[in-house]
């Protein structure tokens, strides 16, 4: 014990010591004024740059932010094309909206107290049927189209017949038909409901239940939370050299000495959904990732090159529905990914490394029906890449925990008629 | 003085710059010295400190005499300990275990030392990387364990053992240089 607290006490005076003698040094020493000017020369010199902060959080151009803005304008515009045009329309299916409002006033119902305020009620075009004639239910023809019966329907008033025994018989004048109101009948719940099966067979909707199964297509973005650092002439830490064209075993690329300028990574994926239970699904595809690189300083002092890396990959997944509604969907996820570098080059050189590269993910994506089975959906998501255990510098190292703007189409699978 | 240099500052005035290179460069560059362990790297991350103290001024906030020249530091200290954690994404060679007996400890902590100022900061700037680093927020800066081991995401078991490592290997080399000269 006692040699434990004489350990400790002479660490701290170790510790004082260095920090006198620190303290007492003159660092004015430690340079010449040429060296201090020639700092100040460097600093000078970038400083215009440093002046123009950029005004995003994201290491996204404006260029690229345009492109992306460009490909949703663009899909929201054909997908606005194909539904007015019914070229995504399905034939089972009937533009025509299914949902109207009606208003049943008391003076309509008999059996309704007069003092009843007014009452409105959004029904299905059947029910609004059901609730206005007198004969149901009636099995429709198959000619019958919405708008037709809808005229039928829609006169809550029918003329009375002349009777055979009526004035005209008699010798008097003829009195214009009468009309009175129609007496709606009130439905049950049973009888709506086959009301609604009966609509769903006249517009030819057969119930085709929809498949757990979808497929998507999606492409993304990654951007970090940093904010653009001016360029460094900085060399790297580094001094291992890549394995590579070297005569005598090592690269003729000064790879650590180089400075990299990392751009957002692009991700184009396809993948598979299958709704499980409870509003969870389940998500598997591939993937494959694009970096590219601005490399400076590489063979020379002013050599600029690009440094280029394709990933192919896989990720596994989750999906909860947090919301669904109107075609709208709301959900959260996580995933992972494992992907493998395919390619890694600078210019005509091969870097020669091929790391593995893993991936986790949290998202919440949003989801909107633009034609029966097609969604478009976009995915923000935060992401995060473990450093790999090679030399290759990437994005994924530099900003390990970045934000990813994911979007694509999902097309919903329709099942067999059963 | 402090107060209106970062106004200065925050104006985006150059002059204001300047000063705070003539005021604490020296100073600042042999701290960078001191984690980074060498002279050409030490000037490349001042350069950028500079800059980003030019750029993220606005960020600065007064609270009273001497905070200005401690936000410096700070930002010097946090762009060096970035640079460290880049640099460890980057695998090298493997530094090697290094048993030192803890008697040069204390026999350092009670001879005299026959060193002088620029020579201590050239044996601190020595140590293995990982070892520097630890050494350095705990001696210098006076981090906590618990402190260091959240800045470089190492384990606090790890900062303990790499702090003793580096305080044995210096005290060795003290006493090597007493001796030696």
């Amino acid at each position: 014990m006692d040699k434990q607290k004489k350990h400790i006490g002479s660490d701290s005076t170790f510790d004082e010591r260095l920090r006198e003698l620190s303290a007492s040094g003159d660092p004015a020493s430690l340079r010449s004024p040429e060296e201090r000017e020639a700092l100040w020369a460097g600093i000078l010199r970038d400083l215009p740059q440093a002046a123009a902060p950029s005004s995003s959080i994201w290491r996204i151009t404006w260029r690229q932010a345009l492109g992306v803005a460009a490909v949703f304008a663009l899909m929201l515009f054909g997908a606005y094309q194909f539904r007015h045009f019914g070229i995504f329309t399905s034939p089972q299916t009937d533009p025509i909206a299914d949902v109207y409002q009606i208003q049943i006033t008391p003076d309509d119902i008999d059996i309704v107290e007069s003092s009843l305020p007014v009452q409105t009620e959004e029904l299905h075009s059947p029910v609004k049927r059901a609730s206005l004639s007198t004969d149901l239910p009636v099995q429709p023809e198959k000619t019958d189209t919405p708008f037709s019966r809808k005229e039928e329907v829609s006169d809550s008033t029918i003329a009375e017949p002349i009777p055979a025994s009526s004035d005209t018989e008699r010798g008097d004048s003829p009195t214009p038909p009468q009309e009175r109101k129609a007496e709606p009948t009130i439905i049950g719940p049973q009888q709506r409901e086959q009301e609604k099966k009966l609509f769903a067979e006249d517009r030819h909707i057969a119930e085709v239940p929809e498949s757990r199964l979808a497929v998507s297509a999606q492409g993304s973005a990654l951007g970090n939370f940093s904010r653009r650092q001016p360029v460094s002439p900085a060399m790297s830490l580094l001094n291992a050299r890549v394995p590579g064209k070297g005569s005598n075993g090592t690269s003729e690329l000064a790879y650590d000495y180089a400075t990299f300028r990392h751009s957002p990574p692009l991700r184009f994926s396809l993948g598979a959904s299958y709704d499980i239970a409870h509003g969870f699904s389940a998500i598997a595809g591939i993937n494959y990732s694009y970096l590219v690189s601005g490399v400076e300083g590489l063979r020379s002092v002013n050599s600029k090159a690009l440094q280029e890396v394709h990933y192919l990959g896989v990720h596994v997944g989750g999906h909860y529905n947090m919301l669904n509604h109107a075609g709208f969907r709301l959900y959260s996820g996580i995933a992972v990914s494992l992907e493998k570098a395919i390619s890694a080059k600078i210019k005509e050189y091969n870097i020669g490394v091929y790391p593995w590269q893993f991936e986790v993910m949290g998202l919440v994506g949003a989801s909107y029906e633009l034609v029966p089975h097609i969604a478009l959906f976009i995915e923000p998501a935060l992401t995060y890449h473990p450093a790999d255990k090679t030399p290759l510098k990437s994005y994924y190292k530099e900003n390990p925990i970045g934000l990813s703007i994911g979007m694509g189409l999902r097309f919903r699978i329709n099942a067999s008629k059963p | 003085m402090e107060r209106t240099l970062s106004d200065r500052l925050k104006r985006g005035e150059q002059s204001a710059l300047a000063e705070v290179y003539h005021l604490w460069g020296d100073k600042l560059f042999a701290l960078l010295l001191r984690y980074v362990g060498d002279r050409d790297r030490a000037a490349d991350l001042l350069q950028d400190c500079m800059l980003k103290i030019y750029r993220e001024c606005h960020r600065f906030h007064w609270r009273g005499a001497g905070s200005l020249e401690a936000w410096v530091t700070r930002v010097c200290v946090n762009a060096a300990l970035s640079r460290l954690r880049a640099d460890s994404r980057h695998p090298r060679t493997s530094l090697e275990e290094i048993e030192i007996p803890a008697e040069y400890v204390e026999e350092a902590s009670e001879t005299a030392w026959n060193i002088d100022y620029e020579t201590l900061l050239g044996l601190i700037a020595a140590l293995p990387n990982g070892y520097r680093a630890v050494f350095n927020l705990f001696v210098f800066e006076q981090y906590s364990h618990n402190d260091i081991a959240k800045a470089l995401g190492i384990s606090v078991r790890t900062s303990q053992s790499q702090l003793l490592r580096a305080r044995r290997l210096l005290a060795k080399w003290i006493q090597e240089y007493n001796t030696h000269g």
